[in-house]
């Protein structure tokens, strides 16, 4: 019996509860939603109306959105290289066969992603307390008090505050993605180039990366993708401030919303979801070809 | 005879199904009320008057304490939009909350007969097109600077009778080593404040009623007014001349109250609910004593006292228990109830026959008001919103930037009008 005739036993209707939920729940509400984006739908409307592109106009005349934009798109490029460098870091060292206590560190590494965001980010709100806070007691007392800020008020740090805490959230993860990747790795290719006297830098650079390359792929593209979604993380630490120095693309959303600017909160998610195919994809694109080719 | 004993039989029925007690004829009572109200509330003399009205009419009513400030609205719009009604809710004065929920959202109340006990003035800016859907709640309050008296003394100050006299009792404030002003940037909405108390000393007098009046009608625009550049800029300036707290960013509205009433903070700009917290914290006899209230000055004289009008109480027309909800609406404010509210609440009554003793600083308000030198609060005057404010002017405190703020203001409150459909935007 051929693949195409095994194939051809289990009929096409089978497929069909899967397409009408999918269908009703995703497909119906992300095409009326693109008309919405067009409306000038709000709370207190009960016509609504087709105003053409007036909503999206609007929004990149808007001071606060374009600042929306910028922070998203540093949250998300810095958190997507931090948290996959320190984790691919993290992967080779815990990938040491000789070393002792490997699969206790990859549990506490790893911990942190399993717990909720909003319970973190209320953990980092007190350890980031400029008075009282873990962190900026810890800086004093080890005689760094010069670096003690206060991390989630301060308007030029916030952002940063706000992505470390994700980082370390993250970084497991990643890390537990590498891992797999490392361990698929074939060890003869190892003995092979010290053989050849290949020393580490060069086994890192031509059998450990190249690869690795589906597994970065992986990691790059859900943590840009998670990255410019973040909402809760900030919406707990900061609220998108101070002023606006830490609003993102959720958190501008959420208050459109909650404002019942629905045709206006519709375009800005639209433009998201645009901003999150525009990036994501090229570099979905450019990791599966650099797969290839190495 | 068959056909005759089946229709008696019949007809009673039918008679002891309609001719019922009077008590189960009208809507159906229900087990319990629900009531929303901001988290700044104090809820002791709401707890009291509920369990009289439990005791007294059989339903139990649910307090659901929501968030204060702007994300009190948004979520109560929110569950307005997804028809999770409260029976009733609390909420700020003004014809704007109506817009805010749409008036064909919320019950009408004209003609209502717990209207006969309020006084006529305070329904003034609850009337609108002509109809009430509202019911005041609570009494007359003030925005204005708190000030610690000891804190005044120990400088040899007295309430400034210019701006001047203003800023040079805040730098002898900072020079003696106490915080001369103290922000609650964290907590965002106190932010508000200072511009809005400044409005009616500074904005008022450059544009007058008609001014206001353009602006409700979109005929006028926030960043064309000079006068309110000037109350940004002199906001922005006082941060500048570092009076605020150092780290000002962090500060909270519950450190506020504990620094000024212990006597570390000169003045806090601040709303009237703010002497009930700290009374309910430190009694009133302390905060009598020892916290006074002057109107945001003038260059030329002591300014003109900001009114904020009862708060008011609210019911979804399309809950599920609407004459039940005012049936507790009427409960709420019927005089003796009215007075519960007064043992725990600052303010000047509005409902007749409710007696209270003023608090000296609203001694001080009345004697504004009697000197024809008080306004009511912009923002109760107009029907769109200064939405996002607070945010605007955290962002303006870091930037520094006065322009952008206006335009922002400007923008936001425009964009408000045209999504509440009112007549000009």
């Amino acid at each position: 019996m051929t693949i195409s005739s095994q194939r051809s036993r289990y009929p096409n209707w089978f497929l069909l509860p899967t397409i009408l939920v999918f269908g009703f729940l995703f497909v119906i509400p992300t095409l009326t939603s693109f008309y919405y984006s067009l409306t000038d739908w709000n709370i207190n409307r009960r016509v609504i109306t087709f105003i053409g592109f007036d909503n999206f106009i609007e929004l990149f005349s808007d001071i606060k959105f374009r600042a929306t934009l910028g922070n998203t798109l540093t949250y998300a490029f810095s958190v997507t290289f931090t948290r996959n460098f320190l984790g691919l870091l993290l992967a080779i060292l815990l990938n040491i066969a000789t070393l002792r206590g490997k699969n206790l560190f990859r549990t506490i590494i790893f911990l942190p992603y399993v717990i909720a965001p909003v319970v973190i980010g209320y953990l980092f709100t007190a350890i980031y307390n400029p008075s009282q806070g873990i962190l900026n007691q810890s800086l004093r007392t080890i005689g760094l008090a010069f670096l003690a800020k206060d991390w989630l008020n301060d308007p030029n740090i916030a952002l940063f505050s706000t992505i470390m805490t994700d980082v370390w959230r993250t970084t497991g993860f990643s890390m537990v993605i590498y891992l797999a990747g490392l361990q698929a790795i074939p060890q003869e290719l190892y003995e092979s180039a010290a053989i050849d006297g290949a020393n580490g830098v060069r086994r890192l650079a031509h059998i450990t990366l190249p690869l690795l390359a589906p597994s970065i792929t992986i990691n790059v593209v859900l943590a840009l993708i998670g990255t410019m979604k973040v909402f809760v993380m900030i919406l707990v630490l900061t609220n998108g401030g101070p002023g606006y120095a830490t609003e993102v693309m959720n958190t501008y959303i959420m208050s459109t919303f909650s404002l019942g600017l629905y045709g206006s909160g519709t375009a800005a998610n639209i433009i998201l979801s645009l901003l999150i195919i525009t990036i994501g994809l090229p570099v979905l694109l450019l990791l599966r070809r650099r797969e290839v080719e190495l | 005879m068959k056909k005759l004993i089946s229709l008696l039989l019949v007809l009673v029925i039918a008679f002891a199904v309609f001719a019922a007690p009077s008590a189960e004829v009208g809507p159906k009572k229900p087990s319990s009320l629900t009531v929303v109200v901001p988290n700044t509330t104090i809820l002791d003399p709401l707890e009291k008057i509920f369990a009289k009205y439990t005791a007294e009419v059989g339903i139990k009513v649910e307090i659901q304490a929501l968030p204060a400030g702007e994300e009190y609205g948004r979520l109560l719009q929110t569950r307005f939009a997804t028809k999770d009604y409260p029976d009733l809710f609390t909420m700020d004065p003004g014809t704007k909350q109506y817009t805010k929920f749409g008036v064909d959202r919320l019950l009408e109340m004209t003609g209502d007969p717990l209207f006969d006990n309020v006084l006529e003035a305070s329904l003034d800016f609850q009337r609108y097109q002509g109809k009430l859907y509202g019911a005041p709640w609570g009494g007359t309050g003030t925005y204005g600077v708190y000030y610690n008296k000891d804190v005044f003394a120990a400088i040899g100050a007295k309430p400034p009778v210019h701006y001047a006299d203003f800023l040079s009792i805040l730098r002898r404030a900072k020079a003696a080593g106490y915080i001369p002003v103290y922000e609650a940037s964290k907590t965002e909405w106190p932010l508000q404040v200072f511009s809005l108390i400044a409005w009616p000393t500074f904005v008022d007098p450059a544009i007058g009623d008609e001014g206001v009046q353009r602006l409700e009608v979109n005929e006028l625009q926030l960043n064309q007014i000079p006068a309110l550049r000037d109350v940004f800029s002199r906001y922005v300036s006082l941060r500048d001349a570092g009076l605020f707290q150092s780290g000002y960013q962090a500060g909270t509205y519950e450190e506020q109250m504990e620094l000024l009433a212990t006597g570390k903070v000169a003045v806090a700009f601040q709303i009237s609910n703010f002497i009930p917290s700290l009374m309910a914290k430190f009694g009133q006899d302390y905060v009598s004593e020892k916290i006074g209230w002057f109107p945001l000055p003038s260059d030329t004289d002591q300014g003109i006292a900001m009114l904020t009008p009862a708060h008011q109480i609210l019911v979804p027309r399309d809950g599920k228990n609407t004459d039940w909800a005012m049936d507790l609406v009427r409960f709420m404010t019927k005089s003796e109830n009215q007075a519960i509210y007064f043992d725990y609440n600052a303010g000047i009554p509005v409902y007749k026959g409710v007696e209270k003793e003023l608090l000296p600083y609203e001694m001080d308000v009345l004697a504004f008001d009697q000197a024809g030198k008080a306004k009511i609060n912009v923002q109760n005057r107009l029907s769109s919103s200064f939405t996002d404010f607070p945010k605007i002017l955290q962002n303006m405190l870091i930037t520094g930037d006065v322009n952008t703020a206006l335009n922002l203001m400007d923008e936001n409150y425009r964009r408000t009008g045209k999504a509440r459909a009112l007549p000009g935007f």
